[in-house]
């Protein structure tokens, strides 16, 4: 019982704040088999026990994405982030404009995967489902399939926060929608060159966004391989050929 | 950071296409001023500045077809409806594609009749008449098979970009299954229908999405025919009407009322799940249908930070239907003998209640799971063991212990047309799980019955025009939305901790294993909770902006109305049947209890009946000698 966690806490109502702040909060620890506690057990138990913060959830079960954030510095899912007793820090996630506390507006970058077509196109309406190799189908394709739009990987992304290619680069998310049309044998668009026409040769596999995916999606080895695709396809900027 | 009055938030930026018209409030009340587009009397004080003349500026939004709801039902019915050729504006409380049960974002098992052959239809539907336990309306139900086969749920699904399951040789299962099924049951199992895909290509297709916008009421027109929606712009706070003809409720089940464990709710749908539609529903008169019919199923106990939801984190079995009482004995060997009688989760839930009931339940009141095998399906292996190692390190044991949670309800208007969903209530139509929660249709249920209520409201914006806007009847709903901030003096009782109380003393007598002194005594308490606490219920956060307070505040005054409408029906169905179990009457009596239960909110008071099932298609005879009986006892 003498373990605790201690949570440090952004805080910012924009409607009244100046500027935002960080409140501290004693939580007890609780055991359990695993014993860990999760991100959102911790919001939790301030939100009900000590005072309101503003976050959001859905499904507390890592599905809906709604609750996508930064703890310790690592972007991921409250409710899929485990801590140990000690001192944990709660911030919104990286890059995102703040509407209260730790909720953020994620609604421009969603447009981005929106806007990738991300259904199959075809030029006849499918009637059959086709053959799809068993392991392309769950190390990859289910995984796609998973992608909670928690923009995790953005907020984590090189070639966005620190190369800031915004304007040229799709970004890691919404190029996994791209992928996931470019290995299903249904469409029929060519979505290696959407792929080069999207930034893809901006990314500069760092590999945060595969490490902070919460589905598992091997992002940054997808946009590798349609790197090599879109290069062979004569499609490599030749500023970034060195 | 002060506390501020409702008054002094009066921002109106307008955004959005298609006509658009402000109206205006002031003090709340009906006399309008201002009339421009774009703003108008913008009075941003915060902290409680000069109060600016009780005036709140309401934006109206105006569209053909109005749908509440962004789930699988919602979804749907935009698509159909923009089909049609109608302008759509899909209003959700939570973010788009990400809320409700169907922003789980899993890829749901359904099982289709997308390939059969049309004339097989109506038997199919029989069928499904006794895998729902007699307790489906069957004009309705032969209707929704023909919407089933329609809406083409897999092969829509995979054009939009889901890819479905595929079997260790690479092939499809629809495929598989296809080849496998035979005429007499003309269903085709799939997996891998993710609600998402739809949300994008509704989003592509025209829709206008009005996400954070939580739906207060329905709005009618003086004939008493549908107006439009009263709601708040969470995200800011501010009031908003949607002005339309024809307004789908697709706002999912009510199980967040389903009791609190200290982390989360006895259930392992979403928090979005307050039953904020049913609440519309019955304030807008509508007798209810089938209210007491929470539909369980076994989750996880463990991790305790998550929730026990099956298809994140949890356990679910390629044999469903197996589980282990706390001697390890197998308790449901019934079902996997003898499948055509008994496959229904109607039955396994009985069965497991049986054993938790008669004392062979384990410590915290559930079964055993065996996860034996896991490994050799993908499908049941990554939210168990894959997710449990990876993202929590913990390894998942050979018998996991699973508590009964709810995860969908039943209850919807007790009139609905066969045909076209539309409520009584001229232009307010209903898209959802219903009827078929307990048997495994329900995403199927949710298409169908969109697919249906979409063309139809779509058609009636063409020949009817939009309603007027009564503006008392606005400020009336404003009003009473606001005042929730005004409730600051020391007998305030934070809504957060209401919501908690209203969830326990549902689940104290709704639990699925009921009796009438249990069940009396949640409609005493959430009466008592209705008339002596509610008038008190006030907000821990004062700032209009994401109130996370409000909006619970909102939902639990809908959960008080749905609880006891729930419970009402609980009462008099006086046996066990579907979802509902009584230690009271624990046999399933057919004889007596072929009838569907209807509840109503008349004048503020409450009525109750049982209504025998209508039966143009399977008579009430063959329905009382064909449903199996297997109730707890
Ligand atoms: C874990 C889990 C697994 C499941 N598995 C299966 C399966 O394999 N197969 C199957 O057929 N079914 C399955 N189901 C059931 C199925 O998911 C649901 O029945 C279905 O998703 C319900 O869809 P819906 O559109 O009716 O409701 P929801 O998806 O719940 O959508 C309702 C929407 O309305 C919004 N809303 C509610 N109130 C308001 C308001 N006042 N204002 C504005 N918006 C509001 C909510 O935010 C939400 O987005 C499962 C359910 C769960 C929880
Ligand atoms: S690997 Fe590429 S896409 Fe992924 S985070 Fe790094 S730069 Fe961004
Ligand atoms: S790819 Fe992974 S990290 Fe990125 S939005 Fe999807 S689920 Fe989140
Ligand atoms: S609450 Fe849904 S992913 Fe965390």
């Amino acid at each position: 019982m003498a373990d605790s966690i201690t949570a440090k806490i952004f805080r910012y109502d924009p409607t009244v704040d100046e500027e935002p702040y960080y409140s501290t909060y004693e939580v007890p620890w609780v055991e359990d088999p695993t014993n860990k506690m999760t991100g959102m057990q911790v919001l939790q138990y301030i939100h009900e026990e000590i005072e309101p913060i503003a976050y959001d959830y859905s499904c507390i079960s890592g599905l809906c994405g709604r609750c996508s954030m930064v703890i310790d510095g690592i972007p991921g899912l409250a409710c899929w982030t485990t801590l140990e007793p000690g001192t944990h820090t709660f911030e919104p996630l990286t890059g995102f404009p703040v509407i209260k506390d730790l909720v953020v507006d994620r609604s421009a970058i969603k447009e981005r995967f929106t806007d990738t077509e991300p259904y199959n196109k075809t030029v006849n309406p499918i009637s059959e489902i086709k053959d799809i190799d068993y392991d392309l189908y769950w190390e990859t394709l289910e995984r796609i399939n998973m992608c909670r739009e928690c923009m995790s990987c953005y907020a984590s992304c090189q070639a966005l926060q620190m190369n800031n290619a915004w304007e040229k680069y799709i970004g890691p998310g919404a190029m996994m929608t791209i992928a996931q049309r470019y290995y299903d044998p249904h469409d029929e668009a060519n979505r290696v060159e959407q792929a080069a026409f999207a930034g893809v040769f901006e990314c500069i596999q760092c590999g945060n966004c595969t490490n902070v995916c919460p589905a598992g999606i091997p992002v940054a080895e997808t946009i590798a391989v349609l790197q090599k695709e879109a290069e062979a396809a004569g499609l490599k900027p030749e500023a970034k050929s060195e | 950071m002060g506390n501020i009055s409702r008054r002094t938030f009066l921002a109106s930026g307008v955004a959005g296409a298609g006509a658009i018209a402000l109206g205006s409030l002031a003090g709340c009340s009906p006399s309008s001023t201002g009339s421009s587009a774009t703003t108008s009397e913008v009075g941003g004080q915060r902290g409680g500045g000069a109060a600016t003349s009780h005036t709140q500026n309401v934006v109206v939004h105006e569209a053909d077809v109005i749908v509440v709801g962004s789930g699988i039902a919602g979804l749907t019915a935009a698509r159909r409806a923009i089909d049609e050729g109608a302008t759509v504006a899909i209003i959700d409380k939570g973010p788009y594609g990400h809320s409700g049960a169907s922003g789980h974002n899993w890829g749901h098992s359904v099982a289709t009749v997308e390939y059969a052959d049309p004339a097989s239809l109506p038997a199919f539907a029989a069928g499904l008449l006794f895998v729902g336990d007699g307790m489906v309306d069957q004009n309705y139900m032969l209707n929704l098979a023909t919407a089933w086969h329609d809406v083409r749920p897999m092969l829509t699904s995979v054009q939009l970009g889901s890819v479905t399951e595929h079997n260790k040789e690479g092939v499809s299962c629809s495929v598989v299954n296809q080849a496998n099924s035979v005429p007499e049951n003309p269903t085709v199992q799939d997996a891998g229908l993710f609600p998402r895909v739809f949300a994008r290509q509704v989003k592509r297709a025209g829709a206008q999405i009005y996400d954070y916008t939580y739906a207060l009421d329905v709005l009618k027109d003086p004939d008493g025919a549908t107006a439009g929606i009263a709601a708040i712009n969470l995200k800011t706070g501010e009031p908003v009407v949607f002005r339309s003809r024809a307004v789908i409720l697709a706002t999912g089940s009510f199980v967040w009322l389903c009791g609190w464990n200290g982390m989360t709710p006895y259930s392992h749908s979403s928090a979005d799940c307050t039953g904020d539609g049913a609440a519309m529903f019955i304030r807008a008169g509508l007798p209810m249908r089938d209210m007491e019919e929470i539909c369980q199923d076994n989750g996880q106990w463990y991790p305790t930070g998550t929730r026990q939801c099956m298809t994140g984190m949890g356990v679910e079995l390629p044999d469903h239907y197996r589980g282990f009482n706390n001697n390890y004995e197998s308790f449901s060997d019934i079902i996997t003998e003898n499948p055509a009688a008994y496959m229904n989760q109607g039955t396994y839930m009985r069965l497991t209640l049986r054993e938790i009931w008669q004392g062979r339940g384990t410590e915290h009141g559930g079964i055993w799971a065996l996860t034996d095998d896991l490994e050799n399906e993908e499908r049941y292996y990554r939210p168990a063991k894959w997710n449990m190692k990876r993202i929590f390190d913990y390894d998942l044991p050979q018998y996991v212990e699973l508590v009964p949670q709810a995860w969908e309800t039943a209850g919807r208007p007790f009139n609905i047309d066969p045909q076209t969903c539309e409520t009584e209530v001229s232009g307010l139509f209903y898209a959802g799980g219903a009827p078929t929660v307990w048997n495994g249709f329900v995403v199927a249920s949710c298409m169908g019955s969109a697919w249906m209520a979409g063309k139809a409201a779509a058609d009636l914006t063409r020949t009817d025009e939009r309603g007027v806007i009564d503006w008392n009847q606005v400020s009336d709903i404003f009003n009473e939305a606001y005042s929730y901030f005004d409730n600051t003096g020391d007998d305030a009782i934070r809504s957060r901790k209401l919501m908690r109380n209203v969830q326990n003393a549902f689940w104290d007598g709704m639990y699925f294993l009921r009796d009438e002194e249990g069940i009396q005594g949640t409609i005493d308490e959430l009466t008592r909770i209705q008339n002596e606490d509610l008038p008190h219920m006030g907000l821990g956060d004062h700032t209009p902006q994401f109130n996370m307070d409000w909006r619970n505040a909102l939902e639990t005054r809908n959960m008080v109305t749905v609880g006891i409408a729930a419970a009402q029906a609980a009462l008099i169905r006086r046996e066990t049947r579907g979802a509902h179990c009584r230690t009271d009457y624990p046999k399933v009596d057919n004889e007596n209890y072929m009838v569907n239960t209807k509840v109503a909110l008349k004048d503020g008071s409450w009525e109750s009946e049982l209504v025998p099932v209508d039966d143009p298609l399977v008579s009430r005879e063959d329905l009382i000698a064909g449903i199996a009986t297997v109730g707890i006892d």
